[in-house]
């Protein structure tokens, strides 16, 4: 009898303890739609189509409520959610940011000012994001995405592993290649800068 | 010369490193959580008010259908008919004690009507038996009844000049027959004897 008792006394425990453990939307959005917004917006770079991404990746949790529970590291989860759903909405409307394509590389590199006053920053800090958003886009998917996912500050190379179905290790090179070619695509337009 | 190559790699890694601590900093509009619990709340809404539309939809298709289905089956056997027309002209077997118009021919003939045209050899079996038995003479002889058997023995036994003296004669007959009385003594002897 008292062993009984004791087993219930367990069972309920361990059943509360689930219950404690498994999130629910409203505590995933309360605690994620930040993270989940920055992700759409490092890959659609549009405040309102990352709204919109955001949007799309509550409700295909809300889809999946009842597996919840199967979660193991809800962040993540939700990371990848977003992602793809962010690429999807990108692979919908795609945006050719090219410098080949546009030829706004240069003219952005021109109108970054050296010593731009207080009131000129904004601009030039627009500029700044605008030409490595036509960088990046020149990269190959796999280390534009890498990269992009990695100015998330809400995620760490294992997280980003993780997101990806990758090795941790996979992580480091495509961001260590990533940044090698940016590097020298800025290289250029700094020397054009120079000589022009 | 080696210490200004490094200066500008320096330079484009501190620059990159800015481009990309800021490139994903997008701070959401205010109100993101709420606006994104709103939309699942709405969603949770709608399929169960799409379904319930979706169920009404449906189960006036079928009632609609059934209806339809009713009233094609009613209206071909309604249409059926005339093409066994030539059956309801049946005639009643000769057989003694069974009138002409007995209840027993009405329902033959009618539920021939509501045969289907799959019992079209059924239907013309019938009609060569029909026709079989057809009677020699229309219409069909009946025998007759007590006061019709009790006047043919009276007419029998009686005289002639008796049954005739018996009907009733109006005054412009009685006239008539006077006055061929008169004009014609040889022949209407007897007529007016008889008359009298």
């Amino acid at each position: 009898m008292a062993g009984q008792a004791i087993l219930g006394d367990t069972v309920l425990k361990s059943a509360i303890a689930m219950e404690a453990a498994a999130p629910t939307v409203e505590t995933l959005v309360a605690d994620h739609a930040r993270m989940v917004f920055r992700i759409a917006y490092s890959i659609l770079r549009n405040h309102h189509d990352a709204e919109d991404a955001a949007q799309e990746c509550f409700l295909r949790v809300w889809k999946q409520k009842d597996r919840l529970h199967e979660v193991s590291n809800p962040k993540t989860w939700l990371a990848r959610i977003a992602w793809t759903t962010a690429l999807d909405k990108r692979r919908a409307n795609p945006k050719t940011l090219s410098l080949d394509e546009a030829g706004a590389g240069w003219e952005l590199m021109e109108s970054l000012s050296d010593g731009a006053p207080a009131a000129d920053e904004q601009l030039a800090e627009r500029q700044k994001q605008q030409l490595l958003q036509r960088l990046i886009a020149g990269l190959p998917d796999d280390l534009g995405q890498t990269l992009e996912l990695s100015t998330v500050q809400e995620l760490n190379s294992a997280e980003i592993a993780e997101v990806m179905k990758i090795p941790e290790g996979s992580v480091r090179t495509r961001l260590f290649r990533a940044r090698k070619q940016l590097k020298e695509k800025l290289a250029v337009l700094l020397e054009g800068k120079r000589h022009g | 010369m080696a210490d200004q190559e490094k200066d500008k790699q320096m330079q484009i890694d501190d620059m990159l490193d800015s481009m990309l601590a800021h490139y994903s900093s997008a701070e959401p509009r205010s109100g993101l959580e709420n606006r994104i619990l709103a939309n699942l709340h709405e969603a949770e809404k709608g399929p169960s008010q799409g379904w319930w539309n979706f169920k009404w939809l449906w189960s006036g298709t079928v009632a609609a259908a059934i209806i339809v289905a009713a009233v094609l089956i009613n209206g071909r056997h309604r249409i059926e008919p005339p093409t066994h027309v030539i059956v309801k002209t049946n005639q009643p077997t000769p057989q003694p004690g069974i009138q002409p118009h007995a209840p027993i021919a009405r329902q033959e003939t009618a539920r021939v009507h509501r045969r289907k045209p799959s019992t079209v050899p059924i239907a013309q079996k019938k009609e060569a038996l029909a026709l079989s038995q057809r009677p020699t003479n229309f219409p069909t002889p009946v025998p007759l009844s007590e006061q019709e058997r009790l006047m043919f023995t009276y007419l029998e036994n009686t005289p002639r000049e008796v049954v005739v003296a018996q009907i009733p004669r109006n005054d412009d007959q009685k006239e008539a027959e006077e006055f061929w009385a008169d004009r014609e003594p040889a022949q209407g002897t007897r007529r007016s004897t008889n008359t009298r």
